[in-house]
């Protein structure tokens, strides 16, 4: 298909531009760029943004969270080694989901309830984790979601009694 | 040639579990973790849609739940971004005021300067331009979470024995 390095250019640039607007929030407020604020607010519904835990850059921190900016940093590290990934055809996905978040999960869980507390490392790498796994897992369905926009919505039954 | 079942209603489902998770103080948190609620919405209008197809039927798409979902995001932010704003009008924004008292008075240390801004921005009042502001960025992100939630959904319940396109090789160097 003609279109696929095309949907998977699209994609890559979707996911390098929601990355490189997270970091480019506190660079843009240390230089006192008005549109800082409005990249804040723009993840405000993402994230709970609280500065204690998150990256700083020039002072300021990032748009969103330590474990959020590991997902998605995850996530477009995945869709950029893709290519050089021999595909995975399993029959189920749910093992991956599985293993991909609930590391994550188990980390927000003590944490919560003070079992352990999470640090930059515990919330990196279970981020980066399941931002990975999402980029493996998604990847084929949405490249195949886009191409498939364009195709007629109708299909042929299985069998045919008409 | 079969048509496919009818997605409105599902997509309707979907959005308005979005709306719900997002509007609704306190539950909305659920967000704050990489927009769970808004994945979670998605993956339903995909499950809902799975369902209203005989079992293994191949016109379950991945572009099917990628369009279901970015549809739930969408109706599920206006819905969030009217309801939000009738709460934060009747009863101020009550979450936001628990956030601020439960930072000040936990153990975490928050520089001052980012307490004050949290407030100040806390503090504003919801104008028609502001509501407008919100309703775009809330449209732009719970699409897109959206339809990751209904691409997760059709990843969990696409019909088995579907093979995924592999992806595209690197660029053939001469």
């Amino acid at each position: 298909m003609q279109s696929r390095p095309l949907i998977y250019a699209g994609l890559l640039f979707a996911a390098a531009l929601w990355c490189a607007l997270i970091i480019a929030a506190p660079v843009l407020a240390a230089w006192g760029v008005p549109a800082a604020a409005d990249i804040y607010r723009f993840f405000r519904p993402v994230c709970h943004q609280d500065a204690a835990r998150s990256f700083f850059l020039t002072g300021h921190p990032f748009a969103v969270c330590i474990r959020c900016t590991a997902v998605y940093a995850g996530f477009f590290a995945a869709l950029i080694a893709a290519p050089f990934v021999p595909p995975v055809r399993p029959r189920s996905t749910l093992p991956f989901w599985l293993i991909g978040v609930s590391p994550m999960l188990i980390d927000v869980a003590a944490d919560l309830t003070g079992l352990h507390e999470a640090g930059v490392l515990t919330r990196t790498f279970t981020g980066a984790l399941f931002g990975l796994t999402a980029g493996f897992v998604l990847l084929p369905d949405a490249m195949n979601a886009i191409a498939g926009l364009f195709t007629p919505r109708i299909h042929e039954p299985r069998s045919t009694h008409e | 040639m079969n048509e496919k079942p009818d997605m409105k209603m599902p997509v309707l489902y979907g959005g308005i579990v979005i709306g719900a998770i997002s509007s609704i103080p306190f539950v909305s948190f659920v967000n704050c973790f990489c927009c769970a609620g808004i994945l979670f919405g998605g993956f339903l209008t995909a499950k809902f849609y799975h369902d209203n197809f005989p079992p293994g039927d191949p016109g379950f798409t991945s572009s099917d739940c990628l369009l279901a979902g970015f549809l739930a995001g969408v109706i599920g932010a206006v819905i969030a971004a009217t309801v939000s704003a009738v709460i934060t009008a009747m009863l101020g924004d009550v979450a936001g005021k628990f956030v601020i008292d439960f930072l000040r008075n936990s153990s975490i240390k928050i520089p001052e300067e980012a307490l004050r801004k949290i407030e100040e921005s806390l503090a504003e009042e919801l104008t028609v331009v502001k509501f407008v502001k919100n309703l775009v960025f809330s449209v732009v992100l719970f699409g897109g979470f959206g339809l990751l939630g209904g691409l997760i959904g059709y990843s969990v319940y696409k019909p088995k024995g579907l093979t995924p396109m592999p992806p595209p090789p690197p660029a053939a160097s001469v």
